[in-house]
Parts: structure tokens; sequence; C-alpha cells
């Protein structure tokens, strides 16, 4: 009964072409099946093949492996070019997140134009997470599930030295900015 | 990565063009002053939990006259941090006067501003090491999405098709494309002081003696059925037509009491306008 729901579960990934979530799954299943146990024992069936089964927070799919990467793309021109700005951005709202703008403008100590988060936000990386309970309620940012599958992350645990960053304190809270824009346009982002 | 390229210091450019004199401290290469300091603290090539101020703060200020030496164009902006980091290099340095109640430790500024420097080289070293992973539709591929016409349980297109993103981004753009103002100038109907400037001037000889200016207004806004607007601004033009005239010395005007007709008559001496 297992193997049946498990190649349900492979036939579903195989068509669906883009990440599917696993609640969508869940209920798709036969009733009872554990979508979680059944989704890590196919990963594990998958790993180290060339196409393997990948988690990105909460959605899966099939991929192919990272490191067939240079035999399989013929053309490499398409790629997309950021500006530092938004890489810079990305970075910050991935390890700060959720962070208003305000948080963003501050740990750069510039101004964060709006282009550059809507470049982000077209990507699908980032998405609007709510808004924080202070003056002006500005709305807060995180990363996306497609943000994890695009750098390969199955979790935000798995963000580059995420761990270290966090111990070393630069992930706190900010104390009052010294440098950059005019105090009173980073008071309300002092408080996480 | 080549827009990634880090530099030592700001002044790698003047120890490459040496002997050339023309542009030598590029200050548009950097995002602000935080993104010069950072560049100067790391040339100290020590930890950046280790850096010197006091050191910092020369190099920055060196940077700054340097670059106001080949009188560039220096942004408020890198004066003001400069101002500041002389007076955070004076406190560091200067025995320690009684501190106000509200007024930091300098060390403890110090310490801030370092921080901050960290936090910023940390945040771009990640991003860095973001961008340097296996990334999706260059290193690594999804499948396309395959037909399946016969499995009502697993629809070609799934729920997914459309995510709430896509959709606010879709919405987004509808209403920016609804927000374009259209300017339309609808030409005017009504009688401007010009026309009726000219409408005095090519009437006057004809009315010999005083007459009251109405009698000047187009004959279309006589008669009852006129637009009450139309009449009313053919009226103001035609007064203020009327007081032109009469600064020009070209009519006399009269008004025998308040609310009373106003009667305007060509001035004697044939001064008129143009006739």
């Amino acid at each position: 009964m297992a193997d049946d729901a498990l190649r349900l579960l492979e036939a579903m990934l195989f068509t669906a072409g883009e990440p599917l979530n696993e609640r969508w799954l869940a209920r798709r299943l036969p009733a009872g099946s554990d979508v979680k146990r059944l989704l890590a024992r196919l990963a594990a069936d998958y790993a180290g093949r060339g196409v393997q089964l990948v988690r990105a927070g909460e959605t899966w799919a099939f991929m192919t492996a990272p490191d067939l990467g240079a035999q399989l793309a013929a053309d490499r021109s398409h790629e997309l070019k950021l500006s530092r700005a938004a890489i810079e951005t990305l970075a910050i709202i991935a390890y700060h997140q959720p962070v208003t703008r305000a948080d963003i403008e501050q740990i750069r100590a510039v101004h964060v134009s709006k282009g550059t988060l809507d470049v982000l936000f077209e990507q699908g990386w980032i998405a609007p997470q709510g808004r924080r309970d202070t003056p002006g309620r500005p709305v807060t940012w995180g990363t996306t599930d497609l943000f994890l599958r695009h750098f390969g992350l199955t979790s935000l645990k798995e963000l580059p030295d995420a761990a270290e960053l966090r111990a070393a304190g630069l992930l706190d809270a900010a104390p009052a900015a010294i440098l950059g824009l005019p105090a009173a346009e980073c008071e309300g982002s002092a408080a996480q | 990565m080549t827009a990634w390229a880090e530099r030592e210091s700001p002044f790698d450019a003047e120890v490459r063009s040496d002997g050339n004199e023309a542009f030598v401290v590029d200050l548009d290469g950097f995002a602000g002053p935080i993104d010069v300091l950072l560049s100067l603290a790391r040339s100290q090539k020590v930890d950046l939990s280790r850096i010197s101020i006091v050191r910092l703060a020369d190099q920055y200020l060196d940077f700054v006259a340097a670059a106001r030496r080949r009188s560039l164009q220096v942004a408020a902006e890198y004066l003001v941090t400069a101002a500041w980091l002389a007076y955070l290099k004076s406190r560091l340095l200067l025995p320690r006067p009684v501190l106000e109640d509200d007024e930091p430790e300098p060390e403890a500024l110090a310490a801030a501003l370092a921080w901050q420097l960290q936090r910023l080289d940390a945040m771009r070293r990640m991003g860095h090491r973001l961008f340097a992973r296996p990334q999706l539709g260059r290193d690594t591929f999804l499948r396309p999405a395959a037909k399946v016409p016969a499995a009502p349980s697993v629809p070609a297109v799934p729920a997914g098709a459309c995510t709430l993103t896509q959709l606010l981004a879709a919405y987004a753009g509808h209403l920016k494309r609804q927000q374009t103002p259209r300017l339309v100038v609808t030409p005017s109907s009504l009688m401007s002081v010009d026309a009726a400037l000219a409408r005095l001037r090519a009437g006057l000889g004809a009315v010999p003696g005083w007459e009251s200016f109405l009698r000047y207004l187009p004959e279309e806004c006589l008669n009852d059925e006129a637009d009450p607007l139309t009449t009313r601004a053919a009226v103001a033009a035609t007064f203020v037509a009327c007081l032109e005239l009469a600064r020009e010395g070209a009519v006399r005007m009269r008004q025998a009491r308040p609310f009373g007709p106003i009667f305007i008559i060509a001035a004697e001496g044939g001064s008129t306008g143009g006739g």
C-alpha cells in the first residue's frame, strides 16, 4: 500500500514540472499517508542520481543535480545580472527577515531605491510578510520558497554561515544607526 | 561576478594611473560614505572587529581631502561623515571632559561604527556566497510541465500555476497603467481679455458719446438664450479690457454711483490704442 502512495507521489512530482506544495500533495495521496515520510524516502531513493528530489521550504520538485549544470547548459548568456545593490539587499532580506525597507536602508546606510525591491519581487524571491506594529505599520519583507529553490537551499537554516553570523551577533536587532541616513528616518526600524 | 570586484582601497586607481593627474580618486564607484569606510577598513588588513577607528577616521579624512583637492564634487553626505569622524576622533584622543548626561561614550560610538561596518561586510559576503551557489536555470533545471490529459487528480496546470506574488504583481501593474495621467486641454469657448481688447479697439470710434460698456459685448451675449457663463466671462473680459484701455489713455470710464452702470467714451485727442 505504502508503495502505491510512493509511486503516485513520484508520478505527481514527475508530471508537475514545477515545485509542488506538501499540503497539495497530501490532499491527493491515499488517506493516512505520511507525506513527509514518503517524500523523504523518495528523496533518499533519488539521492546521487542525475535527477534529484529537492525540497525548498514547503515545496518539492525533481531537479537536475547541480554538478551537471555545466554539461547541461549550452547557453548562459541570458543569465540574470543583478546590481550590487540588489545582491546586497537580497542577502539582507534573507538573513534579517522579516525586514522593513527602513531596516535595509539602515544596514546599507544608503537609500534603497524602489526598483531594487521590485527586481527581487519580480523574480519571485521576496514577498511581503505582513506589517510591523510600529508607527506607520511598515511592510516587512521575507524570502520565498522560490528563493530557496533558486539557490538550492532546503530551508533558511541552510543559508551560508547563518549560525556563525548569528553567534557573532551580526543578525541582532540594530542599535541606532551611526552613519548614513538621518537618524529620524531610521527610528521606526530600531525595534525588531 | 565582475560587478562584485572588490577594491583593496579607494586609492587603487591612484596607484594604477600614476603620472596621470586627471582623475584618480574615484568617488563614483562608491555607494556612499559607508562604502568608502568599508574599503578603507579592509585595507587595514585586520579582522574588521579589531580595526582602529582613529586610523580609519584619518584614512577617511585623507580620502575626502584628496577628492576635494582634485576638485571633484563631493556630495554633502561624505562631508557630514567626515565631520562626524573628525569629531569622534577628537573625542577618542583628547582627555575627556565631564560627559553630558545624554552624550554617548566615544568608545561606544566607535564600537557601534565598527559593528555597523562588520554587519554590512557580512551581508556583502553572504550575497556573494549566495550567488556563487548553484542556481536554478543555470546549474539546476526543473522538468518542463508535462501534459497529462487523462488524469483528473493531477492537473496539467497545478493549482499553484499563478502564485499570489504573480497575482499581486499583475494587479499592481494594472493599477500603474491606469494611473498614467493623461492631460487633455479642452479649448475654452469663453471670451479672453485679448479678444475683448481687440473688439473694443475696433468698435470704439463708431459710438460717439458716453455709452455703457455692455454695449460692446458680442451680440450672442445680449440675447436671452445666451449661456450665463459665457455672458459672465464676456462681461468680465470686456471690463478688464476697458480698464486696460483706460490705463493706456484710450478711453475714459465713468460710474455715477456704486453698482451703477459703467460708461466709457473714446478719449479725445485720438490717442486710441489702435483705432
